[in-house]
């Protein structure tokens, strides 16, 4: 299959730019704390470089069920991420706050219900089958990745969590990805290969410059430190945890009332 | 035709989703770059002598029940629903007090994650109060969440209080004041 060089570069800047990023991670330690982003910088990595070459000198079909494989991957990981994004933010005191739990339970369960009925209405002018199921499979991962990460930051602001630095980064980068993607899949459902394979392809390239984006994001952000934190005293980190113990008896005794 | 119908419901889709990130944003922006006097700010007036009665009625209360007060007085002490609505709005300006002490000492997170849990609390009690009112049951529900309502309101002051105190912050005596 033929590739031209603007597809090269582009390709070539995907993989640099996936291996600047791995090596932030490490260098910066930050692999210890984000563990399944890092999995997912990996396996873009080395799906990169192989489906590189299944493109160039493998079959369509070979090339079609590399992608189908590689895109499996990448989306059970990306859901992976989103529960660690959402691991950091909820999980202050090392454990889930228990209001965020059922609430993030409810915006997964809603998120895939609306995304399941839009992608049922997708029906893209496609030629084959293949091309049908390829557009309405990378739909539904882009809107379910929207929904979430829209979710996460409605939940982290209404419950009062922090939006933290470096899990805010990530997931605005993934998110804003992510809409690219919901908008590149819904203009070319429009679009018929046979015709317009070319504008199809343009709109591809708008897709990869979002991801390089996001890609240049993560690795600015992850490569700066979070703001160094004060520490408290020995006494005044022993008063106010006596403050929580305190806190956390009171209300005991206020959710014991009850109305006589 | 079909993917007419797909392409409205996108957009509506990703307004909806462009419509919350934007109302959500505001705050957390707001909550992130507020500095001590624009958090004090935001406070509202209350009647601290009134909620503190409320409070003591309940808090010096031996017994495991609510106290003596009933609901009807309460109801005209605090100015009914709209004076719940106020308390819940404060709330949200006590975890941003919370938030701004933690910016500056992460280890006070385990008392600013108990004030977040707090606030949720009393929004949830004020969140039954104003499910009551639209079925005209305000005047019966008002005695059995507006007392807790109160009486959160009350703990989470005084205990944001006593962190700025404990903690040997800047401006306790704006805090105290505004509380």
């Amino acid at each position: 299959m033929h590739l031209s060089a603007f597809d090269r570069l582009f390709w070539a800047t995907g993989f640099i730019g996936q291996i600047i990023l791995l090596v932030v991670l490490m260098a910066r330690d930050r692999v210890r704390a984000f563990p399944l982003f890092t999995a997912m910088v990996a396996s873009s990595f080395l799906s990169t470089f192989v489906m590189y070459f299944v493109y160039l000198y493998g079959s369509p079909e070979s090339y079609y069920y590399g992608y189908w494989i590689v895109g499996t991957i990448n989306m059970l990981l990306q859901l992976g991420m989103v529960y660690e994004i959402a691991s950091c933010l909820f999980a202050p005191l090392g454990h889930w706050a228990q209001d965020a739990k059922s609430s993030f339970i409810r915006i997964v369960g809603i998120s895939i219900l609306v995304d399941i009925i839009l992608t049922a209405l997708c029906s893209p002018v496609k030629s084959t089958l293949m091309q049908t199921v390829v557009t309405r499979g990378t739909f539904f991962c882009s809107a379910l990745m929207s929904e979430l990460f829209v979710g996460l930051f409605v939940l982290a602001a209404t419950g009062g969590f922090p939006w933290k630095t470096h899990v805010g980064r990530i997931a605005q980068g993934l998110g804003a990805y992510s809409f690219v993607g919901v908008l590149f899949d819904t203009t070319t459902s429009w679009m018929g290969w046979t015709h317009q394979a070319s504008t199809i392809h343009a709109l591809s390239m708008v897709k990869v410059v979002a991801y390089l984006g996001a890609l240049t994001y993560w690795i600015v952000s992850l490569w700066y430190d979070a703001p160094e934190p004060r520490t408290l005293s020995e006494p005044m980190r022993a008063q106010i945890f006596g403050l929580h113990r305190q806190l956390e008896y009171d209300l005991g005794k206020i959710r014991g009332w009850r109305k006589i | 035709m079909s993917n007419l119908s797909f392409t409205i419901a996108v957009v509506f889709f990703l307004a909806a989703l462009g419509i919350l990130l934007m109302r959500h944003s505001r705050r957390v922006r707001r909550a992130a770059n507020s500095d001590w006097e624009q958090l004090l700010d935001r406070l509202e007036p209350v009647n601290r002598s009134d909620i503190e009665r409320i409070a003591r009625d309940a808090l010096d209360e031996e017994s495991s029940a609510l106290g003596e007060m009933d609901g009807s007085s309460m109801f005209s002490m605090l100015g009914g629903l709209q004076g719940l609505e106020v308390l819940e709005r404060n709330c949200q300006v006590l975890i941003d007090l919370a938030s701004y002490v933690q910016r500056w000492y992460p280890e006070a997170l385990v008392v600013s994650e108990q004030l977040r849990l707090n606030a949720r609390e009393l929004e949830w009690h004020v969140g039954r109060l104003k499910g009551a009112a639209q079925t005209g049951n305000l005047q019966t529900a008002f005695a059995d969440y507006a007392q807790r309502t109160v009486v959160i309101y009350y703990v989470m002051t005084r205990n944001v209080l006593e962190l700025y105190t404990r903690a040997s912050l800047p401006g306790l005596i704006q805090l105290e004041a505004a509380l």
